[in-house]
């Protein structure tokens, strides 16, 4: 009995893969074509626009609508076919991402744009992005999940009925199988639409050698932090270290690479928005190794020298004073205890020696030395403060601590 | 009989045990206010207090929580923070901001600030127009809020904070910029500036 029931669950998960691989099938979206209203994807297509409509109006979207029309730009500068059928939103999240709706809708976050060091490096995550539209990954995507999960649900009755215990243990086995099948799927989606951004890249006279940059820079973020390790199976883009190897083999194969980098033209749209994100990517809390590196890939350049060191003595001041321990040359033994208030007054230092007329940091750094007992430093830099900010709005504070 | 008194004697006794434990809105007469012996402050108006033991703050409201609300934290020590439930994106829980009874003015408003924003119940948070300010003999400060949330709702308020024995207290009163916050903001100024920390 038991073994007619297994043959006839192993027909009927064969029977079950071809919805799987008939996704596949579907072809491209034409520039400016719509679906039509009796399909699958006008249902997706409608939610989307729901929710389109809610993030219009929604308190994470960036109030700049200068640097959405910025990158919806850059988007049209890739592709002016497609360039009616997408809106460029940014969402005001700390995190590296963007994505792209089936109906058109691309969303960017802060996080990705406080990384991003050009506008090649931006451009290619915005290629990358049209990659998935006009490949209609989203609905690819839907059908397979939707064709697994109906499979895996019936495979779970199925062991049931068939005798095997139909424990939790059991319902979590199909959920791991079917986001690992989903993961793998989204990430062939994700290959195919790194191979779009970086045509659409060259063509559009941006310069390769960045798309592969800002992964390196994921990797060694990665590296500093707490998730230091590759990511898993489940994770639906493909590892980094990857990704960087594909996008470098494909630039081998194009002849006439230009070198477009336009790295004044990201900084004249980010630069208002920087101590804000800089000020939300400190809040995170990541480890200081890992925050230093993220302020040090947003602020290369020599003239922010000093606001590059003012926030990295804000990361170890807004840590408190937790004592690190420091290795010797040879990394061998740790030979000297330093605390995170003794590294940001050493930061906030190097600040001052690089601008002496940055008022903020005489603040900071008058602050921390009145924790630290050194009262008159304190007071030279707090009158400091005063004297290159005339109009403080918070001078009744400071001279009650000058008091 | 017995029987039927036996069935009505059930009904009345879960009737008695519910009133006795909803007690998660108290009327707030006018007068002057004890809140769990931890502030006193004076009212001309009837509010709602919510209160819940497990929270770590009370509030008043009129109208509803997300129209208008003074928020009064209840006091924490060092090593904790305003909120300390986890938070949804649980890898985040173990980042909430923490108190330390060494903050300077600046840092206080920044804790403040911090715990709001990890709350993630605006979107954009800011503070602004810090004073010196007390809470009855404690040396706090004072400080304004402009907030929004993820229906694009803008919000405005103000708040206290300072450090008694080494315990953080804090009360804000935040409303919708539309309509709520200018009808309820001189009633609310009234209400904080008379607030004094039992």
């Amino acid at each position: 009995m038991k073994k007619i029931f297994i043959f006839f669950l192993i027909l009927f998960i064969q029977s079950c893969a071809s919805p799987i691989g008939g996704a596949k099938k579907i072809e491209d979206i034409k520039p400016q074509e719509t679906p039509s209203i009796e399909t699958i994807e006008a249902g997706l297509w409608m939610q989307m626009n729901n929710y389109e409509e809610k993030l219009k109006t929604s308190g994470s979207r960036i109030k700049d609508r200068d640097l959405e029309k910025y990158l919806k730009d850059i988007l049209c500068k890739l592709t002016s076919e497609y360039c009616k059928d997408i809106r460029v939103y940014v969402q005001d999240i700390p995190f590296f991402n963007a994505f792209m709706a089936p109906n058109g809708m691309m969303v960017v976050w802060t996080g990705l744009l406080l990384r991003a060091q050009n506008e090649a490096q931006v451009a290619t995550v915005i290629g990358h992005e049209a990659g998935h539209y006009i490949k209609r990954h989203s609905l690819k995507s839907w059908l397979d999940a939707k064709a697994r999960t109906d499979l895996m649900a019936i495979l779970s009755i199925g062991l049931a009925v068939g005798g095997v215990p139909a424990g939790g243990d059991i319902f979590n086995i199909t959920q791991l199988l079917q986001a690992g099948f989903m993961a793998k799927h989204s990430r062939d989606n994700e290959r195919e639409a790194d191979k779009i951004g970086l045509d659409l890249l060259i063509n559009a006279g941006y310069d390769p050698i960045e798309a592969p940059k800002i992964w390196e820079n994921i990797i060694k973020e990665m590296e500093l932090g707490e998730v230091n390790k590759p990511l898993s199976f489940l994770a639906s883009h493909p590892a980094p270290k990857e990704r960087i190897d594909n996008l470098k083999n494909q630039t081998k194969e194009y002849g006439n690479i230009q070198s477009l980098k336009n790295t004044k033209e990201l900084d004249k749209k980010t630069n208002k928005h920087l101590k804000k994100w800089i000020k939300n990517e400190i809040r995170l809390k990541n480890k200081t190794e890992q925050t230093e590196f993220v302020i040090d890939t947003a602020l290369p350049e020599k003239e922010n020298k000093y606001l590059l060191y003012f926030y990295k003595g804000e990361i170890y001041r807004s840590r408190g004073d937790k004592i690190n321990k420091k290795e010797d040359d040879n990394n061998t033994k740790e030979v000297e205890e330093e605390t995170n208030y003794d590294k940001a007054i050493s930061f906030y230092k190097k600040s001052i020696a690089e601008n002496p007329n940055f008022a903020d940091v005489y603040r900071e750094l008058g602050l921390l030395e009145l924790k630290k007992n050194k009262n008159e430093n304190a007071k030279y830099n707090l009158s400091k403060y005063l004297e290159l900010n005339k109009n403080a709005k918070d001078a009744e504070i400071i001279k009650s601590y000058l008091n | 009989m017995k029987f039927i008194k036996k069935i009505l004697i059930i009904p009345i006794f879960l009737f008695l045990v519910s009133c006795q434990t909803d007690k998660t809105y108290i009327l707030v007469e006018p007068g002057k206010v004890e809140l769990k012996k931890i502030y006193s402050a004076d009212t001309n108006k009837k509010w709602s207090q919510f209160q819940e033991d497990e929270y770590n703050f009370l509030f008043w409201t009129i109208n509803g929580y997300t129209l208008e609300r003074i928020v009064f934290f209840k006091p924490i020590s060092d090593g904790r923070s305003l909120f300390d439930h986890d938070s949804f994106f649980t890898q985040e829980s173990e980042k909430r901001p923490i108190f330390n009874s060494k903050m300077n003015k600046f840092e206080i408003k920044e804790f403040f600030e911090n715990c709001i924003i990890w709350s993630r119940e605006f979107t954009n948070f800011e503070t602004s127009n810090i004073k010196n300010y007390k809470i009855g003999d404690v040396e706090g400060i004072s400080f304004d809020i402009k907030a929004q949330n993820e229906l694009g709702l803008n919000y405005r308020g103000f708040a206290i904070a300072g450090i008694k024995n080494e315990k953080f207290y804090s009360v804000y009163f935040i409303a919708t910029e539309l309509e709520f916050y200018d009808k309820y903001k001189k009633e609310a100024k009234e209400i904080i500036s008379s607030i004094e920390i039992l």
